[in-house]
């Protein structure tokens, strides 16, 4: 616990990334495995928090903010100790990402993985032949095996992760969790960008510490979030400021990271890393019946009293799916709050109002 | 409120009443009797995709519209409606209706005309509909809400993004023949293969008679306007495999050389040949008047015009759909699209560049700063990226847009010296 505490407050003053044989990827859609059975950490990139400047060279202006900003970071350096980065054919932004990457700065392991939107059979079979190719490629580039071994340890090693954290979080289904939304966020967070050993022996600490313990903390309305990816905490803090709490979220730094678990018995550990990382219900896949029902499930299984839809400005898959989603919460009873921003670490001043004004709505 | 079959009745009269008029318009130049059969063409598959007894599948751009012809089936390119919408101008009350629903006006406005097209229920129904994975993002996601709204069956067509990978063109192959397979199921239109070999050569025959077009137009003078030639990529994209793009595609290039044989050129004393990126503004023709007539600087080529691939294999037909669908220059690293750009620069003897960044278009605004960089290590052509909507007409200015041509025009006059 005290690694996660000091981690928390080294983030908060923007300590450098301090990571040894890290691998960097930027979608909750990249099998960690993969790079974990390479013998490298897994480092999920967020953003650096910084505004586009060198990136605009290179991206227009009109484009998600996460990939501007974390394309900035490319370039100014901040990603530099990462032996190499995974970028992730999930959206239009992502695939320009790819060449600026590569184009822009001189780290020479720009690996790419295209991803399909659907996870039928043909799909998935087609993402495991996505996966082949990234598995050879960084085999290449490292000089390294990945042996079926390998993923296989990497695979119970990452469903201990999710299955802490999914602990922890079940454990906001009480009426008054023990901890606040903010901090759980930063546990994702944490464990997205630690190595996975020293992930799971913390999470089992904090578990252990948390037995027994009573829920604290405001019992005001609870809220869902949900939208475009956010690298830092700011918009649930504000809403917990405001006495509401976040129970839970449909973000990538939230429950989309650990939705399921991966096959351990597969003969083919590949198939089931393919088969497990298309499951995961974001936006971005197409079938949105399917994701309505996660939705569904997750607002009552938490037992929501609101909806707070986040999307960032240019934010397509957001930008689309917002107006269906919202239609099918209002009919199921659940108000929505729509929040659109530039970022999210600068512009959430102009929305506590709003925020407020939902809040109060809902108490 | 429910729409009744009256008021349908009636969209469809008032849409083909717009459609007329269009196309009696008066022009700034006297079309090519292809673009003329191409234009009825279009009209002809729109109105006989209002029909009940039609089997209509909706598709987006990239869906090879041969395998929805082998099914006898109606492919209706959904966004094309979008243009033919602007064109005729009812475009501004779909895009409201779109943001009155909640749609961002930073989104692109091809899909939210279609979205805003579909709230007013003015669109021939689907019975099927199928997206793919690119260009863009925003198509599939509304694609699958489409389905839900028209309770039809959605299949989606994943295009890997690696293309130089061995699996990308047989997982796209069993991918185009499963959907094929299932668009027959749902339909209950019979499959055959050899109905569709037969299409597969109707679109062998078309894309070599435009290859030789895109020959042609590298005559000088060019012998064809771009702001009519730009018009080609709506019929193209929708009727491959049909009889009547063969007939267009060879009248456009009995055309053609009949008009390099008799000296005639699109523009007297051409000044300077551009090539176009991406599509155009639907909503007037002023821009390339303004640049081709007013001002001599001919589009000589534009970039949605290129045909990238061989002839197709009727007998592999899936196969070789796959490999006509990888062969998209928009596909892959941003240098395969680099690489082509310049190819048509050289081809066509282009003095400068337009690429045209609609608000709401990701996939091609975020290739404009990377092609413009790549391009300069190649050769020094003037690049101009011009911020311009498509089918949104709402802000559109006219002394705004051709206050930013003239500078780019001042850059290629002192240029050429
Ligand atoms: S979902 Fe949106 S914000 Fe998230 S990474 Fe993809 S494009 Fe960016
Ligand atoms: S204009 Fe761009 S964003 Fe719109 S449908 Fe076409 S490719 Fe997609």
């Amino acid at each position: 616990m005290e690694a996660l505490k000091d981690f928390l407050v080294k983030k908060k003053q923007g300590s450098p990334l301090d990571i040894e044989r890290g691998v960097g990827y930027l979608s909750v859609h990249v099998p960690e495995e993969i790079i974990i059975g390479a013998g490298k950490v897994p480092f999920r990139i967020l953003g650096s928090g910084k505004p586009a400047k060198l990136a605009n060279a290179y991206l227009p202006k009109t484009f998600d903010p996460h990939v501007l900003d974390s394309l900035e970071g490319a370039l100014d350096g901040s990603y530099k100790s990462l032996e190499g980065v995974i970028v992730a054919n999930v959206s239009d932004a992502h695939r320009r990402l790819y060449d600026a990457w590569r184009l822009g700065t001189d780290s020479a392991k720009v690996f790419f993985l295209d991803v399909p939107k659907g996870a039928d059979s043909l799909r998935v079979k087609s993402f495991r032949l996505a996966l082949s190719s990234l598995m050879r490629d960084m085999e290449r580039a490292f000089g390294v095996q990945i042996s079926k071994e390998a993923l296989r340890d990497a695979i119970r090693l990452c469903n201990e992760t999710r299955s802490l954290l999914r602990k922890l979080s079940d454990m906001r289904k009480d009426k008054t969790p023990p901890f606040t939304g903010e901090r759980f966020f930063e546990m994702v967070k944490w464990s997205q960008t630690h190595d996975k050993r020293t992930v799971n022996d913390m999470l089992k600490e904090y578990l252990e510490e948390l037995d027994g313990l009573e829920g604290s903390g405001t019992d005001g309305p609870r809220i869902m979030l949900m939208g475009s990816l956010m690298g830092s905490p700011e918009l649930i803090y504000l809403i917990e400021k405001l006495g509401a709490r976040v129970v839970c979220e449909d973000l990538c730094v939230g429950m989309q990271y650990f939705s399921s678990l991966v096959d351990e018995d597969s003969n083919e550990p590949l198939d089931a890393l393919a088969n497990r990382y298309l499951a995961i219900p974001t936006a971005r896949m197409v079938d949105t019946e399917s994701r309505w029902n996660y939705l569904l499930r997750m607002a009552e299984d938490f037992r929501v009293d609101g909806v707070v839809y986040f999307t960032l400005k240019f934010d397509d898959i957001y930008l689309f799916e917002y107006p269906h989603i919202r239609n099918k919460f209002q009919k199921a009873g659940h108000p929505v709050l729509f929040i659109e921003a530039e970022n999210f670490w600068t512009s959430l001043g102009q929305i506590e109002t709003r925020v407020q004004a939902f809040i109060e709505m809902l108490a | 409120m429910p729409i009744t079959e009256t008021d349908r009745q009636k969209q469809r009269e008032y849409f083909s009443l717009q459609f007329q008029k269009r196309m009696k318009r008066p022009r700034s130049y006297s079309p090519l009797q292809g673009s003329q059969v191409r234009e009825r063409a279009m009209y002809k598959l729109l109105m006989e995709s209002f029909r009940d007894t039609s089997t209509v599948i909706w598709k987006s751009t990239f869906v090879p519209s041969e395998i929805i012809y082998a099914l006898d089936a109606i492919p209706l390119y959904i966004e094309s409606f979008s243009a033919m919408a602007a064109a005729v101008d009812i475009c501004p009350t779909m895009l409201d209706a779109s943001e009155r629903h909640g749609f961002s006006r930073d989104s692109c406005t091809f899909l939210r005309g279609v979205m805003g097209a579909s709230l007013k229920d003015i669109l021939p129904r689907p019975d099927a509909l199928v997206s793919t994975s690119y260009y863009c993002d925003g198509d599939p996601k509304i694609f699958d809400i489409f389905a839900e709204e028209y309770k039809k069956p959605h299949f989606y067509l994943q295009v890997p993004f690696m293309v130089d990978e061995e699996w990308s063109r047989d997982i796209l192959a069993e991918q185009l023949e499963e959907i094929t397979l299932e668009l027959a199921r749902v339909t209950g239109k019979p499959f055959d293969k050899d109905r569709l070999s037969e299409i597969i050569n109707n679109t062998n025959e078309a894309s070599r008679y435009f290859r030789q077009a895109m020959e042609l137009r590298r005559h000088v003078p060019s012998p064809m306007l771009g702001c009519e030639a730009i018009d080609y990529i709506g019929a193209i994209s929708q009727l491959w495999g049909s009889k009547e793009l063969v007939r267009m595609s060879r009248l456009l290039c009995e055309e053609l050389e009949e008009r390099i044989d008799k000296g005639v050129a699109a523009v007297g004393d051409e000044r300077f040949r551009l090539l176009w990126c991406h599509l155009r503004p639907y909503y007037n023709d002023e821009v390339f008047n303004y640049l081709e007539l007013d001002q001599r600087a001919v589009v000589a080529f534009e970039s949605v015009n290129l045909i990238t691939w061989q002839d197709m294999d009727p007998q592999k037909p899936f196969e070789s759909l796959a490999e006509k669908l990888l062969a998209n220059p928009a596909i892959g690293p941003c240098e395969r699209m680099t690489g082509w750009v310049a190819r048509m620069v050289r081809d066509y003897s282009i003095d400068g560049i337009i690429w045209m960044a609609p608000w709401g278009c990701r996939h091609f605004n975020s290739l404009s700063q990377l092609v413009k960089d790549g391009l300069r290590k190649e050769m020094d052509v003037p690049f101009f990226i011009l911020d311009l909507e498509c089918i949104d007409k709402r802000n559109y200015s006219k002394e705004q847009v051709r206050t930013r041509l003239d500078a780019f025009l001042e850059i290629l006059a002192e240029k050429s010296g």
